[in-house]
């Protein structure tokens, strides 16, 4: 079994590692995290947008391009994310909470550092895991039915609610604000249109980067033009740049982070449908919840940065099995990467492994390639990166108002698109003045669709026997352990609660 | 009355608010069963928790000390949004380059200071940083001026 | 001169200059400028990437970029919608589908264009077939014994499908009708999670489209019973047709065409059509649509015409019968 393995990987490495191909590598992770950087332009944009470049190379090559391209802009995502606020896709939604604030106490450097770090260390597993137990993992992810799915995003949502650095109320309410804003659009089972106000452009629901943009971009250059109206020229730092690098105590703090987000990531991944975006959650809350001190996060504390952006790293990494050995794509850039390979002349799918090894594990090398590339090209543009934040406020506002509107007028070419993010961008504004966790609700809007789908679909299945969720092991395994975090978040609130009261009778 | 927790309270109203809306907008669709829902069980149901717990958050805010809330920054938002409007509008009207102007000109009006030079300079150059970028980079089909 | 009219007299000039920088539209020199190709899916769909395909080619031949222009929604009426609206000059071409052109028209309540008022068809550049594949589970080797294991429960199997109104959803319940079966219909959201469904034996069948399910039925994960089109697939010599199988007349398959806004010149029609049909007739084009489960296919303009007609019939029955309606 060993012998194979290493047999395998030599023989990717083989195919990988030619001149020309790292040449490919460097090249589609150089564009892609240059696209990536542009707000709104994520990873499917980027693939979409350069697929045809890769028309004329061959398979291998062609496809070593593309995951270059897809690795570059998912890290252009997270860098756009920690220095402006702005999430590319919903897994650096909460990359945006400790990296944006450690932006602000002029710790941008150590934050981008220990992104790339992060990534590539989870990378790294992830293409180990890809290579030991890829296949038998993707049978496992076929088990899972609806029912499995509907108790998996109650357990995601549940611990969403750990995130909340306000009170748990106001977050749940959050959370079932951004179930029913992910309702707009057509129902699935019935077809059916919902809250769209009859726009036929709110047809297929409202898109990430819309809800995105407006709740963490517009919304935050709002709440700095308010808070700089006296300091026009000051730019977006508070405290002076300290390094660029992370030091010792970071790289220690960052260890364990990264270690259990590659470890949870690589879990979801497997796992069709929400896979990053669950993992980079639940990273966070596990970071938070193991914490001595779970106050320092959202004030830019590194592990925050750390463990979500291991988690992702490690879940596309995964997500990657099942596109490959099962033929399903897991999202839109999956789908696409997909169509590249069939474009090539190859049906992704069990028989790849056994047809092309030399593509496959091909593949596989090259998403290692990839991901060393991506740290050794990003590491020295984190300086660059940094000087962005050196430009003053007075220029860099528009600048990100004008990448923000091109990058949401081009996911559709819909000017409706910008009429809604203004809309969400106040709402953004509300949230915070009223001291609300948009977060929350963004990993709600992104799985709500999923989970209605899925209960629905479960009952549907089940002929309305709604049992089939506590008698089907993997669905109710879930269930307990959304249980047991209820009741570990409840009851140390009620404690706390006790204590107060029992403070305040004293004082009286 | 007096209104303890500000922040709280009106957060709950708002969500109140919300829950009363999607549960008013959802009787359009029917509500089918437990067992075979309808288009209109699950946002209902949302609705209805919604509505519920924005509630008790405002009450209990009634109850309870807490901060304020800082009043809004009206200019910025009207600039921004109004910024943002332009552009919507422009790129499919007047084309990608004057709905830029627009909305450089615009949003940058929503700052403290405006000098027209130093503004003029910066949208010239982020017009010409999005045109090499989008239309020419990228290939983004948006159409430059209002004859194409 | 009041401060208005200098401002008409400026705004008028302004258009008289902006009407002379203009090209004139007309033949002589079509194109003049860029071609814009409207796809009304989004960007790394099917449907987009055979679109790319022949734009690129279809650039080389007409001397001027063609710029593919995702305007995805609602089911590709969205973009297809604003085809139908733009100027008939031959710069403004669309891909229509059987989704847009056919079932859209049908399924939704309001659609606001008319598949064949508002269009000039070209011709068609390819097609994809639909294949009915069951998970190995299911006792039943062909269709004849599917037929009779869901006649001998009836509501009890599922079927999996890309989404309520998709090609998907419609050849199963023409095939439930057909044969006089009770499948239930289980909507995912798109092809590759109904086939996930089916793999995992979530659903017992699942009338796929060819290049999602595929892979699957040669690698033995999934076994094809029958193939939509009214002859055998290449891919499939075994596999029989639903028609041959007993359903005499069942045909579905999903095409993809050229069409025009109404109105465009008849000389730019003609000259798109004949580079087209060279497009997708040319064999390296027609290997590049293999790939992705596509073969080239092409007519002209009145027989596009009349395949639009008698599919607006036959799906607007099976439609109607299943009671699928769309707002």
């Amino acid at each position: 079994m060993e012998t194979d393995i290493i047999q395998n990987l030599a023989l990717g490495f083989s195919t990988a590692v030619s001149p020309i191909n790292l040449f490919y590598c460097f090249i589609g992770v150089l564009v892609g995290t240059l696209i990536g950087v542009l707000p709104g332009i994520g990873p499917v944009a980027a693939v979409a947008m350069l697929l045809p470049l890769t028309f004329n190379l061959d398979a291998v090559g062609a496809i070593i391009m593309l995951s270059g391209i897809y690795y570059g802009t998912q890290y252009g995502g997270s860098t756009t994310a920690i220095l402006v606020n702005l999430p590319g896709e919903s897994a650096s939604v909460v990359t945006c909470m400790d990296g944006y604030a450690m932006a602000r106490i002029g710790r941008a450097g150590p934050a981008l550092a220990i992104a790339a770090i992060g990534s590539f260390f989870a990378g790294t597993v992830g293409t180990i895991l890809v290579a030991l137990v890829g296949p038998p993992l993707a049978e496992i992810a076929l088990k899972f039915g609806a029912p499995e799915y509907f108790s998996l995003m109650v357990m995601a949502l549940i611990a969403a609610a750990v995130l909340a650095h306000g009170g748990m109320l106001k977050t749940i309410c959050m959370i079932v604000l951004g179930l029913l804003v992910g309702i707009v659009g057509t129902d699935v089972n019935s077809g059916m249109s919902r809250f769209t106000f009859g726009a036929s452009g709110l047809a297929d629901g409202l898109s990430f980067v819309v809800v995105a943009m407006g709740l963490f971009g517009f919304a935050e250059i709002l709440s700095n033009l308010q808070d700089k109206a006296d300091t026009a020229s000051r730019d977006i730092l508070n405290q002076k740049i300290t390094g660029l690098m992370p030091t010792a105590k970071d790289m220690k703090d960052s260890f364990g982070a990264i270690l259990r987000g590659t470890a949870i990531g690589a879990f979801f991944g497997t796992l069709p449908g929400g896979g990053p975006t669950i993992s980079a959650f639940s990273a966070y809350a596990v970071e938070k919840k193991m914490a001595k001190n779970p106050e320092n996060f959202g004030k830019g504390d590194i592990r925050g940065v750390a463990a979500p952006e291991s988690a992702n790293n490690a879940a596309v990494q995964c997500a990657f099995i099942t596109t490959l050995t099962l033929g399903i794509p897991h999202g839109a850039t999956m789908a696409l990467l997909l169509g590249a390979l069939t474009i090539q002349g190859i049906a992704p799918g069990p028989q790849v492994m056994t047809q092309r090894p030399d593509l496959f594990w091909g593949l596989i090398a090259s998403m290692w390639i990839g991901n060393a590339m991506l740290v050794i090209l990003n590491l020295p543009l984190v300086g660059l990166w940094i000087k962005l934040l050196k430009v003053p406020y007075r220029f860099l506002y528009p600048a990100i108002m004008v990448f923000m509107a091109i990058g949401v007028y081009s996911v559709n070419n819909l000017d409706l698109d910008i009429y809604m993010t203004i809309l969400f961008g106040i709402l953004g504004y509300i949230f915070m003045k009223l001291k609300c966790e948009p977060a929350p609700l963004i990993l709600a809007f992104v799985l709500g669709p999923l989970m209605e789908e899925n209960l629905r679909r479960a009952l549907l299945i089940s002929r309305g026997d709604p049992t089939v969720f506590i008698t089907r092991p993997i669905s109710a395994a879930f269930l307990v352990a959304t249980a047991l975090l209820l009741a570990f978040m409840i009851v140390p609130s009620f404690r706390k609660k006790r204590e107060e009261a029992v403070a305040e009778s004293a004082t009286l | 009355m007096k209104i303890k927790n500000q922040e709280d309270f009106w957060a709950g109203m708002m969500f109140a608010g919300f829950g009363a809306l999607a549960i008013w907008l959802s009787t359009d669709y029917p509500m089918g069963t437990a067992s075979r829902m309808g288009p209109g069980y699950f946002p209902t149901w949302l609705g209805a928790i919604m509505l519920l717990l924005g509630t008790i958050v405002a009450v209990m805010a009634l109850k309870t000390e807490g901060p304020k809330v800082t009043p809004f920054a009206w200019k910025p938002m009207i600039l921004l949004s109004a910024g943002f409007l332009a552009f919507g509008w422009g790129v499919d009207h007047i084309g990608f380059i004057p709905a830029l102007f627009l909305l450089s000109v615009i949003t940058a009006a929503a700052g403290q200071t405006f000098k027209v030079v130093e503004v003029l300079i910066m949208t010239v150059v982020l017009i010409a940083g999005a045109v090499g970028i989008f239309i020419y980079g990228i290939e983004l089909p948006f159409p430059l001026f209002w004859w194409r | 001169m009041s401060m208005n009219n200098k401002i008409a007299g400026v705004v008028a000039g302004a258009l008289l200059v902006a009407a002379g920088l203009m090209p004139a539209s007309g033949l002589a020199q079509y194109p003049t400028k860029p071609v814009r190709l409207i796809v009304a899916f989004p960007a790394g769909g099917s449907t987009d990437i055979i679109a790319r395909l022949v734009a690129q080619r279809l650039g080389e031949k007409l001397g001027q970029q063609v710029i593919v222009d995702n305007r995805g929604g609602a089911g590709g009426t969205i973009g297809t919608e604003i085809a139908a609206k733009a100027t008939p000059d031959g710069h403004t071409l669309t891909m229509g589908t059987t989704s847009t052109h056919v079932i859209a028209p049908a399924a939704y309540a309001k659609v606001n264009y008319d598949p064949v008022k508002d269009f000039e068809p070209i011709t068609l550049v390819a097609s994809t077939p639909y294949l009915l594949v069951l998970h190995p589970g299911v006792k039943a080797n062909n269709l004849k014994e599917f037929v009779a294991l869901a006649k001998s429960q009836p509501g009890k199997l599922n079927y999996a499908s890309a989404g309520t109104g998709s090609t998907t959803q419609l050849a199963m319940e023409m095939l439930n009708r057909a044969a006089g079966m009770d499948i239930v219909h289980i909507p995912y959201s798109g092809n590759g999670p109904a086939g996930a469904a089916a793999l995992g034996g979530q659903v017992q069948a699942l009338f796929g489209s060819m290049p999602a399910v595929l892979p699957h039925a040669q690698a033995g994960r999934l076994r094809p019973i029958a193939v939509g089109t009214s002859k055998r697939s290449p891919a499939l010599p075994n596999v029989p047709t639903v028609a041959e199988s007993g359903y005499p007349g069942f045909e579905v398959s999903l095409w993809l065409g050229f069409f025009a806004p109404k109105g465009t010149p008849k000389a730019v029609l003609s000259r798109l059509q004949k580079e087209l049909v060279a497009i997708a007739n040319s064999p390296d084009m027609a290997a590049q649509f293999e790939k992705n489960g596509a073969s080239a296919v092409t007519n002209t303009p009145a027989e596009m015409t009349a395949l639009m007609k008698t599919e607006l019939d036959k799906y607007g029955k099976v439609i109607k019968a299943a009671g699928i309606q769309l707002k």
